[in-house]
């Protein structure tokens, strides 16, 4: 009788599991994502810029604006309570400011770098100025938005930029360095024009797609053989959950400024040859005289360490800070080491500079 | 790369043909397509834009006259009443002293007739007493001058102690 009743609860109890993963494969990770407070105080076209309501009584003058990439949504920096770098600095005393790209529509196909670094980004600075009350802000960029941040901060290198903190920020886009991907957009392959004509925007499947192949059986395969091993060993998937969420919650790339992306930056890299000229105005990184920390990843293949590391060479700032993490693009903010290390390093950094 | 490069083209170029031909369906159709409601939608991304630079501008022009006006009006109206109040004040302490000035003509004015009246006295009494007086003959006879003088011009010297009070 024991015996029979324990065979039934371990049925039940496999069943349910088989369950829940295929209702994740089926449905898709389902998760609550960005909890930490905020509020909407800025918007233009489909930008949104957050003010992350203060957890404790603010013990710094400069406030952080992060500017995230264009492709993805930026609540990876705010994932899930308890696993959040936002909620992080947000405990420590920072004013914490977000940029959120939002989605394009057909309509903003024309967007560009010059639309985004020279309208969306100083705009925000002045929103986040006058939120803040301040005279001066860190800007944090990740991916994508730290090459935006660079940019931005080579154009506008005096008040108020105070801080400019990279995470994972290519700036040397030299093919040799880029591995697969220095492949994928060689221009004897892929020619952006034809694309952006079809599509008008670059859908988000179409980028994650790439992203994704550059390690095909790791993001394939590897991350449900992932799942299945935490659900039957019956651990927390809320990680997993609000992880693989953020992986297929990919945003359109505007269309003139993929085809910019991929013209000026991959195939002829001209942003660190000086060459890359916006509305007339060329961007000259050795402009930038701000202290700088660069935070780059071993692991990363998206942005690959040299290409992090280009801006040690590039900048005239006499402070710049380069650390290495033995992490991927991703799992360098979200992982467990980023608690231990990453946080914390940005976290120091910035408390020195901040009053 | 050589075969997946030839895919993507083949199917960029079938995908812009088929939207093509949709477009003109619809149209056809007379409905509106993704492309018009697009056009619809860049209108009212440009009227927001150009709201936005008016939104700008009263921010711009409020950071700027707090600035330049730092504090309350009230309390700047109170700096200038205040200072206002000083001022009259000043005017009339002027005034005053101007009137005083005056007065002190009249006054000396007056005194120089009684030193000219005194020469007079002066110069009469050598002719009555020719003989050389000695230094403390001479400070007796002062003083009874002096005496004699107040009983002379009585009304007059009250009259200038009058004033001077």
């Amino acid at each position: 009788m024991s015996q029979k009743n324990t065979t039934q609860a371990d049925f039940d109890s496999t069943f349910k599991k088989y369950r829940t993963g295929m209702q994740i494969i089926l449905e898709g990770a389902k998760a609550d994502t960005g909890q930490t407070p905020k509020e909407v105080i800025w918007t233009k076209n489909k930008a949104k810029l957050y003010h992350y309501e203060p957890m404790v009584e603010k013990r710094f003058t400069v406030p952080i604006l992060i500017i995230y990439a264009l492709i993805n949504r930026p609540y990876v920096l705010d994932l899930m309570p308890g696993n959040s770098f936002v909620e992080y600095m947000v405990k420590h005393g920072f004013d914490v400011f977000m940029l959120d790209w939002g989605t394009p529509g057909d309509e903003d196909k024309k967007l560009s770098f010059e639309d985004y670094v020279l309208d969306y980004i100083p705009r925000a600075v002045k929103k986040v100025l006058r939120a803040a009350h301040a005279d001066e802000t860190s800007l944090l960029g990740y991916c994508m938005g730290g090459t935006m941040t660079a940019m931005y901060a080579a154009l506008f290198p005096d008040k108020p930029l105070k801080n400019l903190v990279l995470l994972t920020a290519p700036i040397d886009f030299t093919p040799d360095d880029m591995g697969m991907f220095g492949l994928m957009t060689n221009p004897k392959y892929f020619n952006p024009d034809h694309v952006v004509e079809a599509f008008g925007n670059i859908p988000g499947d179409f980028i994650d797609t790439g992203n994704r192949m550059l390690k095909p059986v790791t993001n394939y395969v590897g991350t449900y053989i992932t799942m299945w091993d935490r659900i039957m060993q019956g651990k927390s998937m809320d990680t997993w959950l609000a992880m693989n969420k953020w992986v297929n919650d990919g945003v359109p790339f505007a269309g003139e400024a993929f085809r910019q992306w991929i013209k000026e930056f991959y195939q002829q890299n001209k942003l660190v040859k000086g060459e890359v000229i916006l509305r007339g105005r060329r961007i000259d990184l050795s402009n930038i005289r701000c202290p700088i920390l660069s935070v780059a990843g071993s692991k990363d293949h998206i942005c690959s360490l040299p290409q992090a590391q280009a801006i040690k060479r590039v900048v005239s700032s006499k402070e710049v800070d380069f650390h290495v993490v033995d992490a991927g693009h991703v799992g360098l903010m979200t992982g467990s080491g980023a608690k231990k290390d990453v946080w914390p390093t940005i976290l120091h950094w910035l408390e020195s500079r901040s009053k | 790369m050589e075969s997946a490069s030839q895919f993507l083209e083949s199917y960029a170029s079938f995908y812009r043909t088929f939207r093509r031909t949709n477009e003109e369906f619809f149209s056809n159709l007379q409905l509106p397509t993704r492309s018009d409601i697009a056009r619809v939608a860049e209108l009212v991304i440009a009227v927001e834009d150009k709201v936005e630079q008016i939104e700008d501008t009263i921010e711009d022009f409020e950071d700027n006259y707090t600035k330049a006006v730092p504090g309350n009006l009230d309390e700047r109206l109170v700096h200038v009443e205040k200072k206002l109040d000083a001022l009259s004040a000043s005017l009339q302490e002027l005034t005053t002293a101007d009137d005083l000035e005056k007065r002190l003509d009249r006054v000396e004015s007056k005194l120089d007739k009684l030193l000219v009246a005194l020469e007079k006295i002066e110069a009469k009494e050598p002719q009555r007493n020719p003989k050389p007086a000695t230094l403390t003959s001479r400070r007796t006879q002062e003083a009874k001058r002096e005496s004699s003088k107040n009983q002379t011009l009585p009304a007059e010297t009250e009259s200038v102690s009058r004033r001077t009070k």
